[in-house]
């Protein structure tokens, strides 16, 4: 009975602190923008933290005719784009990889993407730069290259644990004997057996990609009608320094997009990220 | 089938297969990784503009400079600092929150679901938001609670700015350790906890003495993704204060030598500098996991 009564006690301590994390910690930086962006910027800068007295819509008027729907565009096709390509390309090399160990030369291609690993972007950012302005590649098609490249190590380490633990080379050697050739194997018998590890590395790489500031920072600067979602944020928040409730309004619709896909995804986005940092 | 294979793509593929498997990844990796990480390595043994079509070798020259530039070492020990601050508050708040979510309470999935939010948004809206909640938020609570340190926003001297990073950070930063932990906790054997308890251990002793080898791993992959969120920090710092108030990160002092001071060669030495200690304290990373699991 004692025991029990304890138990209930901090159980009931357990609450108090999750709810206090959660809800100050998490939710209360959301909802006050989520407020700010239905006030004047006069009134927020007054009465930060009070509920607005009208709902105001013209800070999202505002937003969407600065041409955000043209930027969340952007956003989602460098996105879709990238994540495509990564997922077309990177087991294809990864397989043969896998399917050539005792190949001296694949080994060193192995060994040399795995490097990668341990690269920090700062390394390479400058000299990549003047890479991609010599190739012309100062744009969005040259920026989602770069995301491939960049997302090579990481996501041919995963698949290649996969594919050793999962893949049997009876299979293959089955549908040669079928009469398949290479490629027809690989789309037919090897790519379907990947679908489970495909969800994380979609996750990992279009979480990445969608959040990036940096590279698009770097590689689309230049040219505003190529801007991506947090690069358009940083740009219109230095350009309109007083503007607080626009400025507002866009932290909330460049939210609600990742928010719904969480909502939607959230088991496979936990498992895909914690799946992909632990390997 | 035979159509496919009978023709000259067919046996093409069929023949240099993994030579065309591999090509397409090959040549993106190449030209947009390895070749510019080679480039940035030798550059840093240059005195290159980043324009000019002269680069002149000067060896070591960059490298020895470093040590003796206030900018440099003032920005290498925020650095450092930043990323202890990570580091340890990650590790504790990570395996705090871990503990509380593996109790079987009702609705632990949800609270889950809402602690791992911050880890998927991006860190300049993020970055952005707070910057407004301590310029207007902060002041406010500061006025109306009488509370003199918080009467500023925290974004105007050293200290504040420090604090402020470190907690944006942190903000997003705790979630991923938190679901480590969480993992790690989950793999206790439950058998091995009950006969503990039913021998009459106390909670904490069960905690340190059975559930703490158990997190080992986890806490070493916590440490080495904070000390590299600290050591490459760029979005919360340029959002924030763009470096002002003596906070600028590695990251953005070189971004702002190559490209706004022109010292292209000088700036990639620091990135070569950053490269090395990322390389060491990985393999030392690598040694202690790999010792952890012979032990377990």
């Amino acid at each position: 009975m004692k025991n029990n009564n304890k138990n209930v006690k901090i159980n009931a301590l357990t609450y108090i602190i999750l709810i206090i994390g959660a809800l100050c910690l998490i939710c209360i930086p959301i909802y006050l923008t989520l407020i700010g962006s239905f006030k004047t910027g006069q009134d927020t800068i007054a009465n930060f933290f009070s509920f607005p007295k009208h709902l105001l819509t013209q800070n999202y008027k505002t937003v969407f005719s600065s041409g955000f729907s043209g930027y969340f565009l952007n956003s989602v096709e460098m996105t879709v784009l990238s994540v495509i390509l990564i997922v077309l390309f990177v087991p294809l090399g990864s397989y043969a990889i896998v399917r050539n160990k005792s190949s001296k030369f694949f080994k060193v291609i192995h060994y040399v993407c795995l490097l990668g690993l341990f690269v920090p972007f700062q390394v390479f950012m400058l000299p990549l730069t003047t890479v991609a302005a010599r190739l012309h590649a100062m744009n969005k098609l040259g920026l989602i290259f770069i995301y491939v490249a960049l997302a090579v190590p990481q996501t041919m380490f995963l698949y290649i644990g996969y594919m050793k633990a999962n893949l049997p080379i009876e299979l293959e050697e089955a549908a040669a004997i079928d009469g398949c050739g290479k490629l027809k194997t690989y789309v037919s018998v090897v790519f379907p057996l990947l679908k489970p590890i495909n969800a994380t590395i979609i996750i990992l790489n279009a979480l990445w990609i969608w959040n990036d500031f940096l590279l698009p920072f770097l590689i689309l600067g230049g040219d505003n009608a190529q801007w991506t979602i947090p690069l358009f944020q940083y740009n219109y928040v230095s350009a309109n320094q007083m503007n607080y409730g626009p400025m507002f309004a866009l932290y909330i619709a460049s939210m609600v997009p990742i928010i719904i896909v969480y909502m939607v995804f959230q088991r496979n986005i936990i498992g895909g990220i914690t799946a992909g940092s632990i390997k | 089938m035979k159509s496919v294979d009978d023709n000259w793509i067919g046996r093409f593929i069929n023949k240099y297969w993994k030579y065309v498997f591999i090509a397409p990844m090959m040549i993106l990796y190449l030209v947009f990784f390895m070749y510019p990480m080679v480039q940035g390595i030798l550059i840093s043994f240059t005195s290159w503009d980043g324009i000019s079509k002269i680069k002149h070798f000067i060896f070591l020259k960059n490298y020895i400079n470093l040590f003796s530039d206030k900018v440099f070492l003032q920005s290498t020990s925020f650095t450092i600092e930043l990323a202890a601050v990570l580091i340890s508050f990650e590790v504790v708040i990570g395996v705090g929150i871990a503990v509380l979510l593996e109790r079987k309470i009702r609705g632990n999935g949800f609270f889950r679901t809402v602690y791992f939010f911050p880890a998927v948004l991006s860190g300049i809206t993020v970055s952005l938001i707070f910057s407004q909640i301590f310029q207007y938020g902060i002041p406010q609570i500061g006025n109306s609670l009488n509370i003199n340190s918080l009467k500023l926003n925290p974004l105007s001297n050293h200290t504040g700015a420090f604090i402020a990073i470190a907690f944006v950070m942190l903000w997003q930063g705790v979630a991923l350790p938190i679901l480590l932990f969480l993992t790690g906790l989950m793999s206790v054997p439950r058998d091995v906890i009950e006969a503990a308890s039913i021998d009459g251990a106390t909670p904490a002793q069960v905690f340190f003495k059975i559930k703490f080898p158990y997190l080992l791993p986890s806490l070493s992959l916590v440490f080495i993704l904070a000390l590299k969120s600290g050591l490459l920090a760029f979005d919360q710092i340029i959002a924030l204060t763009y470096g002002s108030l003596g906070t600028q990160s590695i990251g953005l002092l070189l971004y702002n030598d190559a490209i706004n001071s022109f010292r292209f060669g000088y700036a990639n030495s620091m990135g070569t500098l950053l490269f090395v200690v990322i390389i060491v304290i990985s393999i030392i990373q690598i040694k202690i996991s790999s010792k952890y699991e012979v032990e377990q």
